[in-house]
């Protein structure tokens, strides 16, 4: 079932594609050497260039460079050994030497592909066109005086990659998707810290509509800035159905530039075509061509880190995982991280099963219910593998361990120190045990006789007695086997 | 005494080496003279006090023996350089009070040689224009006949070498700015190879010809004050890794079997001393070879093209939002409009048209797509000359300089103006005028054989 919106008139299908603008990691900004982090006072991370002085230059910044290529590796694309910077020109306050610096004609990758999960759960593969390499501006701060606009240009000059896909989306899942698989890719690489909310990841979507069946493009919408997944989501939603409504009124609507608002659910007008910038764009004179050698771009590829499909497909085949749970754990760079660790015990491997199970079901409850990052895990993974070793080597059962682990996630103690204190371990001494279950026995006479005239499920009943005597702490398997034993000496 | 004005660069820094006066005594006699020539304008902004203290500062470098290639040698600067402390203004109203926190790299180069810096001179007002008479600051007088324009746009550098207010100064070329006022004042004048200077705190014109260069009585002078000015920077990505040539060594006077080009489309129009020049640099024993320059008139329009549309987007930075000067209004793009009316003059604004034009969606395939491939044409004419010759020679502007009521309605643009001086600029050759009006132009890097012929050039009476 594909995302058909069955209209008054007709069947429609929608066609989308996606800008994103991801800020770059790096320690400097992609053309001058001040600062590249996100925060600081106002105007405190700013070189001269920054703030578009006379007779100050460019001057570009290799780590940039390397982070592009890298990511442009992440998107299965071809980099370009010769590419070209331009300058966009227009007037805004934001803007400190009134051009952006970015490359239109010569980008530094070219196309590439992101396969994403449909709302079907079929693999659907999104086009990348581009990948280029581009300077942000800084902020325009218009709420803190009535007449007046404040200027912020710590962000100016940060490096930027813009990654251009093809209209090949057809659904607001296939978007959410594409954006989660772009965000994980790039956390993965460490080109971009992937964070929507401090706008380090923004999105601006292309989407018009079509009678299924209809060859061509209509109108196309641009809705610029939205910045979370959820929020692209609902913008395209909204979006879509404003189209085919005005399709189906008989009306038409301009070729424009709109605002998403996630407070009105609704997208606005911002600027038709007819009064569309030309951003006069032509070779910056500033910047020779950048060319880059088969060697160079090579040394980038062979030191990437494994990729999340490449992860994903060596926990199936190598730690023996189901699909679902090697998706879950690869997901997301922190989370295999995380999962790692927790499964590696100085030379051994836990049981990958168990570890992972242990990760995604008590650990992301807990972090769910929380709100905390898994990186930032009161329980580190070490103690997570601890806690495992300890269930296994059968000091304590799965029942305290979960116990354990809730207080291990509220102290930050390791699973050792709470069952040596609590006075956790399990009971494994087969006196003690058999003297418990005696005691039982001698209680209970009448239910023995139940049990011998055939009422086999009373055993378990038995077990919960001896468990309950012993405050959790006795072995089950053992209780059960001596258990047995006892009962047919009666 | 002698007036110490009236010394070369070259016998100054001689004079200085051998104690026979200190650089407080030269650069007091220069600012005498610039006191006594005010009138000619030559300077934007003087830096009498300033230039003292560094020529103090020389004094006692020379005595402890550790003098720089220029120690004590008090020069000016064209006010395109930005100055580190000291105004710089472009000669535009819109950077009159703009005083840069940072040096260019040239400028800041030759304050560790040890020169010392008299002050600011007067240009056409972002160096667009050949008689600096576009200045917010006024016009400059040529010191030669008061009424006649200095040339442009180093017009302020050049006369006040040329009236002995200084003993050399930088200038910049993007269209024939060094070589024009120094053939207008007859002085010498140089720009090196693009790429040999650092552009970096130079104000930008068109950035992929601008070049700065220098302005000095002899072109010995010219060498002593390029070689310091040279070499990589990092701050430039334009700049070349190249190692700086010895260029006053260079000059050994000996030009046999030199093979000396002389493009016959530069000799439409020649000057009174064009024939004995060809005559003497014979007699020194150089082989002079025709040769053919086919796209030479067409130079100055792309000059236009490429210099105007890369003019207009660096020139946007000037907004008045950050610094400079602004004019209020009520709305942002209000603000811009009334800063930019004011703050540029007419000459500048033509420009920024045009070349918004040049560069807009449709003027970028009609115009300026065309003129970067003449400008492939162009260097291929260079590229074809040099297979056969060692370096061009020709007259540099084969006109008097016109005078100010002239220039006013319009001299400049007549054709004889700068025709021989632009495809060069294109190429990025490094090119000199002689101080006396004639010039040659050589191949890219080889900036020492162009200062070498120039010097034997000079020779002649």
């Amino acid at each position: 079932m594909t995302y058909i919106i069955k209209g008054k008139t007709a069947d429609w299908e929608m066609i989308c594609g996606l800008e994103v603008h991801c800020e770059i990691l790096s320690n400097s900004k992609v053309f001058s050497g001040a600062s590249a982090e996100f925060g600081g006072l106002p105007n405190t991370h700013v070189a001269f260039l920054d703030c578009g002085m006379p007779g100050q230059l460019p001057v570009l910044n290799e780590k940039c460079v390397e982070q592009c290529i890298k990511t442009g590796f992440g998107l299965n694309a071809k980099i370009n050994k010769h590419s070209v910077f331009d300058r966009k020109n227009y007037f805004y306050g934001d803007l400190p030497t009134g051009y952006q610096i970015t490359q239109l004609f010569y980008p530094i990758v070219g196309e590439g592909y992101v396969d994403v999960t449909d709302e079907d759960g079929n693999i659907k593969r999104i086009g990348v066109e581009r990948l280029h390499l581009e300077q942000d501006a800084g902020k325009s701060i218009h709420d803190m005086h009535p007449t007046q606009s404040y200027l912020d240009f710590n962000r100016a000059g940060v490096g930027l990659m813009e990654i251009v896909s093809k209209p090949d989306i057809r659904s607001p899942e296939q978007a959410g998707d594409y954006l989660r698989k772009l965000r994980s890719m790039v956390r993965y690489l460490g080109t971009c810290d992937g964070n929507m909310d401090e706008g380090s990841m923004r999105c601006d979507i292309n989407v018009s509509v079509r009678p299924v069946g209809e060859e061509g493009f209509r109108h196309r919408v641009e809705i610029k800035n939205v910045n979370s997944v959820k929020f692209v989501m609902q913008a395209i939603d909204l979006e879509v159905h404003r189209q085919i409504n005005l399709y189906e009124q008989g009306l038409d609507f301009p070729q424009e530039t709109r605002l998403f608002d996630a407070v009105n659910m609704e997208t606005r007008a911002m600027r038709s075509k007819e009064n569309a910038l030309d951003y006069r764009y032509f070779p910056d004179p500033d910047l020779p061509p950048l060319n880059l050698t088969e060697e160079y771009i090579e040394n980038i590829r062979v030191n990437l880190p494994e990729m999340p499909e490449a992860k994903k497909k060596r926990y199936m085949e190598s730690l023996g995982l189901p699909e679902y749970d090697a998706r879950i754990l690869t997901s997301d760079k922190d989370t295999a991280i995380y999962f790692e660790r927790a499964l590696h015990g100085g030379a051994t491997q836990r049981d990958p099963k168990k570890v992972a199970n242990w990760v995604m079901g008590d650990l992301f409850a807990a972090l769910n219910r929380e709100y905390i990052a898994i990186e930032d895990s009161p329980v580190r993974p070490e103690d997570l593998g601890s806690l495992i070793d300890l269930i296994n080597d059968g000091k304590i059962s799965g029942k305290i361990a979960k116990e354990v682990f809730e207080d291990m996630f509220t102290t930050g103690k390791s699973a050792a120190a709470i069952v040596e204190e609590k006075g956790l371990k399990q009971v494994s001494d087969t006196g003690a045990i058999e003297k418990m279950i005696d005691e039982v026995i001698a209680a209970n006479m009448d239910k023995v006789a139940e049990i011998k005239a055939g009422k086999d499920k009373l055993k378990g009943w038995f077990v919960g007695q001896i468990m309950k005597a012993s405050q959790g702490k006795v072995n089950p398997g053992l209780a059960n086997q001596l258990l047995e034993k006892k009962l047919s000496e009666v | 005494m002698t007036d110490l004005t009236n010394l070369t660069l070259s016998a100054t820094l001689k004079g200085l080496e051998n104690k026979e006066f200190s650089s407080v005594d030269v650069t007091k006699a220069y600012l005498q003279k610039m006191e006594d020539l005010r009138r000619l304008n030559a300077f934007i902004t003087e830096t009498p006090e300033h230039a003292l203290e560094m020529a103090k500062a020389s004094d006692e470098h020379r005595a402890k023996g550790i003098a720089g290639k220029l120690e004590g040698a008090p020069i000016a600067i064209k006010d395109m350089f930005c100055t580190k402390g000291i105004r710089t203004t472009a000669a535009s109203k819109i950077l009159s009070n703009f005083v840069p926190e940072f040096e260019a790299t040239t400028t800041e180069r030759l304050w560790q040689a040890g020169a010392v810096c008299l002050g600011k001179t007067n240009t056409d007002e972002f160096a667009m224009g050949s008689s600096t008479i576009t200045s917010y600051f006024g016009v400059t007088h040529n010191p030669h006949d008061e009424t006649r324009v200095p040339g442009g746009s180093s017009g302020g550098s050049a006369a006040a070498v040329a009236a002995h207010m200084c003993a050399a100064a930088t200038g910049t070329e993007t269209g024939g700015s060094i070589r024009h006022p120094a053939s207008f004042c007859q002085i010498s004048g140089f720009k090196p190879t693009y790429g040999r200077c650092s552009r970096y705190g130079v104000v930008a014109y068109a950035s992929s010809l601008d070049e700065p260069g220098v302005l000095a009585r002899t072109i010995e002078d010219c060498a002593h004050m390029i070689e310091p000015m040279m070499g990589y920077d990092p701050k430039d990505s334009t700049c070349s890794k190249r190692e700086v040539p010895d260029l006053v060594g260079a000059l050994d006077k000996n030009i046999k079997g030199m093979k000396i080009g002389i493009p016959k489309e530069y000799t439409e129009l020649v000057p009174d001393n064009w024939e004995p020049a060809l005559q003497f640099l014979k007699e020194q024993g150089a082989e002079l070879i025709d040769v053919d320059m086919p796209h030479t008139e067409e130079a100055g329009m792309v000059y236009y093209v490429i210099s105007q549309g890369e003019a207009t987007t660096n020139l946007a930075r000037y907004d008045g939002a950050r610094y400079g000067v602004r004019v209020e209004g009520k709305t942002l793009d209000e603000m811009y409009m009334n800063t930019r009316m004011e703050g540029f003059g007419q000459e500048v604004r033509n420009r920024m048209i045009l070349g918004t034009f040049f560069t807009s969606a449709k003027g970028y395939n009609d115009y300026f797509v065309p003129a970067q491939k003449m400008r492939s044409l162009i260097k291929q004419d260079f590229d074809k000359a040099f297979e056969k010759v060692d370096v061009l020679f020709s007259p540099a502007v084969p006109i008097k300089p016109f005078t100010i009521e002239e220039a006013k309605h319009g001299a400049a643009k007549g054709r004889f103006n700068d025709n021989y001086l632009m495809p060069s600029c294109l190429t990025g050759v490094p090119a000199g005028c002689a101080n006396n009006g004639l010039q040659v132009i050589g191949r890219m890097w080889d900036d020492a054989t162009v200062l070498k012929v120039l010097d034997v050039v000079e020779m002649m009476k």
